[in-house]
C-alpha cells in the first residue's frame, strides 16, 4: 500500500490538475500584480519602474490609506471581540443540548448564504434616514421625527458597515465551533461529572482547552476575512462619505478601476496579502503554546 | 429544579430572539418584494403586504433576460461545483494520504489562495485569459471560478481525510484494489459530507460573484444573474418592490441548496473536518 | 470476498453516477449553445434576406452603454443598425451593452490588451479618451472623413475628438446643463424663478418651507451629480473660457478666487437647506424621481432629463409646468452666453480592428445617426447639419433649444475633461461640500494638488 501511495506518477495524477489550474489562474496573476506594484503604470500606457515607492507612498502621501488600514483593524477587533465570543457562547449552549438545537443551528447560518450585495442593500434600507427601520423605531420611541442619515454621515457610516459584517458571519463561526465541541469525546465529560464539576466549570476546564485548534482556525478565517473585506462596504457606502468608511480593499478597487492608478492599486492589493500572511503566522505562533497545553489534557 | 427551568426558558428566549434577528432580513426582503412603493415607504413597513403584488415577480422574470441569466448562473455553478469537488478531492487525497516530499509546500501554496483579494488578480487574469483565447465564452468564466474555488475545498478536505482511519483503505489495498478504484469506491463515499460542505462554499462563491462576471464575459448570452440583477436594480432604482423581487430570485436558490445540503454539512463538520 | 463484492458494486454505481452527471452537464451546455445560436440566427436572417452580393461577410463587434431596454437611444440605435445592415449586406453588426460603471471597467480592462473583441465602441472624448490616444489604441478617422461629411459638421463640434491635429471620432449629440424648475411648487411657495444666485438662494429658502419638499434635488450620492452643481456655479464665477484654460492645464486651479467663491456658495446653499437634510443619501435616479414626482422644486441636470420629465411612467407632475432656465448668474461676474455642456459622447474605432475601413465607416454613420436620433427624441442636440424632424419634440426640450441658441462658450463636465485620477478627486471633493463636515479650504487644497500636477 505504501508503495502504491508513494508512486510519483499517481501523486502527479492526483495533485497536478488542481495545482496547475490554481497556479495558472490564481497564483500567476497574483505574481504579475506584485510585479506591477513596482511600477508607475496606468494599466494601458507605458510602465515606469519606481521600486518600492508605491509602498512608501501608501503611508506618506496617501491621506486615506492609513485610515483605511485602521478601519480594517477595527473590523478585525470587532470580529474577534464581538463576533467570535457570541458565536462561541451560542455554540456552547447549542452543543450541550437545548430544545430546537437543529433548528437554531440551521437558522443562524442563513445570513451567510445570502450574497453580500443583497445583505448590503437590505441594511442600506434599514439605515435609510426617512424610510429606514431604525429611524422609524427611534421616532416611535422618542415620539418625534428622527431623520438622522446614518450612512451619509462620516461619523457613523463606517460603524454602520461593521454591524452587518459582524452580524452576517456569526452563524458561520458558530457552526465551526459547534462541530468542534461535538467532536470532543464524551469520556472527558463523564470524568468531569464524577468530579462533580458544574456545567460552566466543565466548559472552562475541558471544552475550551480542547477547542483551541478550532478557535485558531476561526481566528485566522475571521482576521483574513476582515482584512480583505470589500463587498459589503462597497455596496453600502463605497468608502464614503469623504473616505470615512474606506478599507484597503475599497481604496485598492478605486485605484485600479476608477483612477487608472494601476501600479499603486496593485501595491495595495499585495499589501493586503502580506498583511494576511503576517497575521496568520503570528496567530499560529500565539496558539502554538495553548495547543501544546491542550494536547496535555 | 425551578431555577433550572427558569434558566432553560431564559436560554430559549435569547436563542429565539437571535434567530429572529437572523431571519428578519429574509422575511423583510420577501414581504417588501410583494409590496408597492407606497407600502414600503411609510404606510406599512414591517407588516405583511396588504395587496400581494406577485406581478413584481412576473416583471422581474420577464424583463430583459433575467431568466436566461438565471439559467446561465445555474450552469456556471453546477459545472464549477462539480469540477472543484473532483479536483479538490483528488488533490486533498494526495496531500493527506500519499507519501511524497513536497506535500507541505503544496498545501502551503493552496493556503495562500484563501488570502488573495480577488480584485487584485482581475486584470492580470483578464490578460492571461485574453492571451490564451479563453475569454468570452462559458470557459472564460468557468476557469477562474474553478481556480478560485479550489483552495478552500482543498483545506476542508485535507482535514477530513486525515480524520479517517487507515484500516478501511488498507483492507481495500490488501484485496488488490488499484489506487483509482480505491479512491473512487472507498475514499470518495467516505468524504461525501466534507464534499458537501466544500461544495456549499464553492456554490456561494460562484453564485454570488459579480466582478469577474462583469469583466470576463463579452456577450450577454453568457452573462450571470448578479450582473443582471445589478443592471435591473439600476434600471428600476426607485421601485423597491421590483428590486426586492429580483433579489429574492437571486437569493432563493442559495437558501434552497443550503437546506438540502445542510444535514450533510452538519454531519461533515461534526465528524471532525475542522480538527485541522 | 464480501467486501470485494460491495466495493465492486459501489464502484459501478459511483462511476455511473459520475457519468450521468457529466452527461447532464454536457447536455445543459449544449442547450445553452443552441439557444444562443438561435438568438444570433435571428439577426442573420434579417441580413441574408437582403444580401445577394458575394462580398466577403464580416462581423463588427460594437459596444455601447445604453443597456436598458426602456432607453429611447437604445431603440434608435437598434433601428439605425438594422438600416445599416440592409444597406451593407456584407457587414454584420454584433452589439453588446453593459451598464455605465461596468462598461467603463470593461473597456479599461479590454484596452490593457488589444481589445480584440471590440471594433467600434462608445466612449467619451476630451480627457477620457486621451489615455487611449496616448497609448496608441485608437484609429484616427481622418482618411475616412469625406468632404461631404466635413461639410455637414457643425463648426466647433469636433474639439473633444481631436488630439495632436488628428480626428479620432466625430460628434454625435451635445448636452446642455439646465436648471429645471417646477412652476407649481414655486407658486405654492411664493418664490420667483431665479436668474441670479441670490434669487436661487431666496427661492430655495422659500421652497424649503413647503412640507416634504426638497428645494433642489441634488443626487449628490453620485459624485458627478454633486459636481454638476459646483461646476454650474464655478462657470458663473470664473467664466467658461477661464475654466477651459484650467482644464487644459494652461492656468492653474485656484488662481482665480472664483473657484473658492463657488465652493462657498454650494456650502451656503447646503446650509440653507436647499438640498434637503441628507443630500448624500440620494443618487441621480432618486433625485430625478424626486423631481418628476413633485417632491423637489428644482434640479440642475443635463438637457437629456427633459425627455424623462415627459416620458417616465412614474412622473406625476404636470410636465407643461416645468420651466427650463439658464444657470443663474452671479451678479457682476461672467458672461450670460457661457454654458456647461457640449459634445463629448460618440463612437470610436479600435486601432487594432481587422476591418479598419468598415469600422470607420460604421463609426461615422452611427455618430451621425445617433446625433439625429438624440435630437428627434429630445435628448440631445445634433452635431450635424441635417434635415431634422421636430414633430416629436416636447415643449420642455424646445425651451432648452432656445437657451442653447444663446450659448457661445461651453465647458464640458470636468470629470470628462480631466484625467481619471483628478476627475475622481474632483467629484469626491465636491461631495464633501454637501455634508456637515465641509471644509472649503481643504476642498481647494485637494483640487490644487490633484489638478496642478
Amino acid at each position: 500500500m505504501n508503495k502504491m501511495l508513494g508512486k510519483k506518477s499517481y501523486v502527479a495524477i492526483f495533485v497536478l490538475p488542481a495545482l496547475l489550474i490554481f497556479m495558472s489562474f490564481v497564483l500567476i496573476p497574483l505574481i504579475i500584480s506584485a510585479t506591477y506594484s513596482l511600477f508607475d503604470y496606468d494599466g494601458i500606457g507605458k510602465m515606469k519602474l519606481i521600486g518600492l515607492n508605491n509602498y512608501i507612498n501608501m503611508f506618506t502621501t496617501d491621506r486615506y490609506f492609513p485610515k483605511a488600514v485602521a478601519n480594517s483593524l477595527i473590523l478585525v477587533a470587532a470580529s474577534l471581540l464581538i463576533q467570535l465570543p457570541i458565536s462561541l457562547i451560542l455554540a456552547l449552549i447549542l452543543a450541550h443540548g437545548v430544545k430546537g438545537e437543529k433548528f437554531f443551528r440551521t437558522v443562524y447560518f442563513v445570513p451567510v448564504v445570502i450574497s453580500s450585495m443583497v445583505i448590503g442593500q437590505l441594511w442600506m434600507k434599514i439605515f435609510h434616514s426617512e424610510y429606514g427601520l431604525l429611524n422609524i423605531l427611534i421616532s416611535g420611541m422618542k415620539g418625534e421625527v428622527f431623520d438622522y442619515s446614518w450612512l451619509s454621515n462620516s461619523r457613523t457610516a463606517f460603524l454602520c458597515t461593521v454591524i452587518p459584517a459582524v452580524w452576517q458571519y456569526i452563524g458561520y463561526h458558530l457552526l465551526i465551533f459547534y462541530a468542534g465541541i461535538k467532536s470532543i469525546s464524551t469520556e472527558y465529560y463523564e470524568a468531569a461529572q464524577i468530579d462533580g464539576a458544574s456545567k460552566w466549570q466543565t466548559n472552562l476546564r475541558i471544552t475550551l482547552p480542547l477547542l483551541v485548534p478550532v478557535i485558531k482556525t476561526c481566528v485566522i478565517f475571521s482576521i483574513t476575512g476582515s482584512l480583505r473585506s470589500f463587498d459589503l462596504i462597497y455596496v453600502m457606502t463605497g468608502g464614503g462619505p469623504n473616505h470615512s468608511s474606506e478599507v484597503p480593499a475599497t481604496l485598492m478597487y478605486n485605484n485600479l478601476f476608477r483612477r487608472g492608478l494601476y501600479g499603486y492599486g496593485s501595491a495595495q492589493a499585495f499589501f493586503i496579502v502580506i498583511e494576511c500572511l503576517l497575521f496568520t503566522l503570528i496567530i499560529s505562533r500565539i496558539f502554538k503554546k495553548s495547543e501544546q497545553n491542550a494536547a496535555l489534557i | 429544579m425551578n431555577q433550572k427551568k427558569a434558566l432553560n426558558s431564559f436560554k430559549l428566549i435569547v436563542l429565539s430572539f437571535i434567530a429572529i434577528t437572523q431571519l428578519f432580513p429574509l422575511y423583510w426582503l420577501i414581504t417588501f418584494s410583494l409590496k408597492s412603493n407606497a407600502e414600503i415607504f411609510g404606510e406599512n413597513i414591517i407588516g405583511l403586504p396588504r395587496a400581494w403584488r406577485f406581478e413584481n415577480y412576473k416583471t422581474a422574470l420577464t424583463d430583459g433576460g433575467i431568466l436566461r441569466y438565471f439559467l446561465n448562473s445555474v450552469f456556471y455553478s453546477a459545472v464549477t461545483v462539480f469540477t472543484v469537488a473532483i479536483l479538490a478531492a483528488m488533490a486533498a487525497y494526495a496531500i493527506a494520504r500519499m507519501n511524497w516530499k513536497r506535500k507541505e509546500l503544496v498545501f502551503g501554496i493552496f493556503t495562500v489562495g484563501i488570502m488573495i483579494p480577488s480584485q487584485a488578480a482581475l486584470l492580470p487574469l483578464f490578460q492571461i485569459m485574453d492571451k490564451m483565447g479563453l475569454k468570452g465564452g462559458y470557459l472564460g468564466l468557468l476557469i477562474p471560478y474553478i481556480a478560485f474555488g479550489i483552495p478552500m475545498s482543498v483545506m476542508i478536505l485535507v482535514g477530513f481525510y486525515k480524520g479517517i482511519p487507515k484500516e478501511m483503505e488498507e483492507a481495500a489495498y490488501m484485496d488488490g484494489c488499484g489506487i483509482f478504484r480505491c479512491f473512487l469506491t472507498i475514499m470518495l463515499p467516505m468524504v461525501k459530507p466534507a464534499i458537501a460542505t466544500a461544495s456549499i462554499f464553492t456554490f456561494l462563491g460562484t453564485w454570488n460573484e459579480l466582478m469577474f462576471a462583469n469583466t470576463l464575459v463579452d456577450s450577454s448570452d453568457y452573462r450571470t444573474l448578479p450582473v443582471g440583477i445589478m443592471s435591473f436594480a439600476g434600471q428600476y432604482s426607485t421601485d423597491w418592490g421590483l428590486i426586492g423581487a429580483g433579489m429574492v430570485i437571486a437569493t432563493l436558490p442559495t437558501i434552497i441548496i443550503y437546506f438540502l445540503l445542510s444535514n450533510q454539512v452538519q454531519e461533515s463538520l461534526v465528524a471532525g473536518a475542522v480538527k485541522g | 470476498m464480501k467486501k470485494k463484492f460491495i466495493s465492486r458494486v459501489l464502484s459501478v454505481v459511483l462511476s455511473a453516477a459520475m457519468a450521468a452527471s457529466l452527461a447532464a452537464c454536457a447536455s445543459s451546455q449544449k442547450s445553452e449553445e443552441t439557444s444562443s445560436n438561435s438568438d444570433n440566427s435571428d439577426s442573420k436572417t434579417v441580413q441574408t434576406g437582403n444580401s445577394s452580393t458575394d462580398a466577403e461577410e464580416i462581423t463588427l463587434n460594437v459596444w455601447h452603454q445604453w443597456s436598458n431596454d426602456t432607453n429611447e437611444l437604445k431603440k434608435l440605435y437598434d433601428t439605425a443598425v438594422g438600416e445599416y445592415m440592409i444597406e451593407n449586406p456584407n457587414v454584420k453588426i454584433n452589439t453588446q451593452t453593459l451598464d455605465t460603471e461596468a462598461y467603463k471597467t470593461k473597456i479599461s480592462a479590454e484596452f490593457t490588451g488589444d481589445a480584440s473583441g471590440i471594433d467600434v465602441f462608445y466612449y467619451w472624448g476630451a480627457g477620457t479618451a486621451k489615455k487611449l490616444v496616448n497609448a496608441d489604441k485608437l484609429l484616427p478617422l481622418d482618411d475616412y472623413i469625406t468632404d461631404e461629411v466635413k461639410a455637414k459638421l457643425l463648426p466647433g463640434s469636433t474639439s473633444a475628438f481631436e488630439y495632436d491635429g488628428k480626428t479620432y471620432s466625430l460628434p454625435s449629440f451635445s448636452w446642455y446643463m439646465t436648471l429645471f424648475c417646477n412652476q407649481e411648487l414655486f407658486d405654492q411657495a411664493g418664490a420667483t424663478l431665479p436668474t441670479t444666485y441670490d434669487e436661487l438662494l431666496e427661492a430655495s429658502k422659500k421652497l424649503s418651507k413647503l412640507d416634504g419638499i426638497t428645494p433642489i434635488a441634488a443626487g449628490a450620492k453620485d459624485g458627478w451629480n454633486a459636481a454638476f452643481i459646483y461646476q454650474a456655479l464655478a462657470m458663473r464665477e470664473v467664466g467658461a473660457a477661464n475654466i477651459n484654460k484650467m482644464l487644459n492645464s494652461e492656468v492653474s486651479f485656484g488662481e482665480d478666487e472664483g473657484y473658492k467663491a463657488a465652493a462657498d456658495k454650494v456650502l451656503e446653499l447646503y446650509q440653507a437647506g436647499a438640498f434637503g437634510k441628507n443630500p448624500l443619501e440620494s443618487g441621480n435616479d432618486d433625485a430625478n424621481s424626486a423631481f418628476i414626482t413633485g417632491k423637489a422644486g428644482m434640479r440642475i441636470m443635463g438637457s437629456w432629463f427633459a425627455n424623462q420629465v415627459y416620458t417616465d411612467d412614474s412622473a406625476t407632475i404636470n410636465a407643461d409646468k416645468v420651466v427650463a432656465l439658464k444657470i443663474p448668474m452671479v451678479t457682476g461676474k461672467g458672461n450670460e452666453s457661457d454654458y456647461c455642456g457640449g459634445f463629448i459622447e460618440s463612437f470610436w474605432v479600435n486601432k487594432n480592428t481587422k476591418y479598419a475601413e468598415e469600422a470607420a465607416k460604421f463609426a461615422i454613420f452611427i455618430n451621425e445617426q445617433m446625433g439625429k436620433a438624440a435630437y428627434e427624441t429630445g435628448t440631445g442636440f445634433c452635431g450635424w447639419n441635417e434635415e431634422l424632424d421636430e414633430s416629436n419634440l416636447n415643449p420642455l426640450f424646445i425651451q432648452i433649444k432656445g437657451l442653447v441658441s444663446e450659448g457661445e462658450t461651453g465647458v464640458l463636465a470636468w470629470d470628462t475633461s480631466l484625467d481619471a485620477n483628478p476627475a475622481t478627486i474632483h467629484n469626491e471633493q465636491v461631495q464633501t461640500l454637501f455634508s456637515p463636515d465641509a471644509n472649503v479650504d481643504t476642498f481647494i487644497e485637494e483640487h490644487e494638488a490633484a489638478i496642478n500636477q
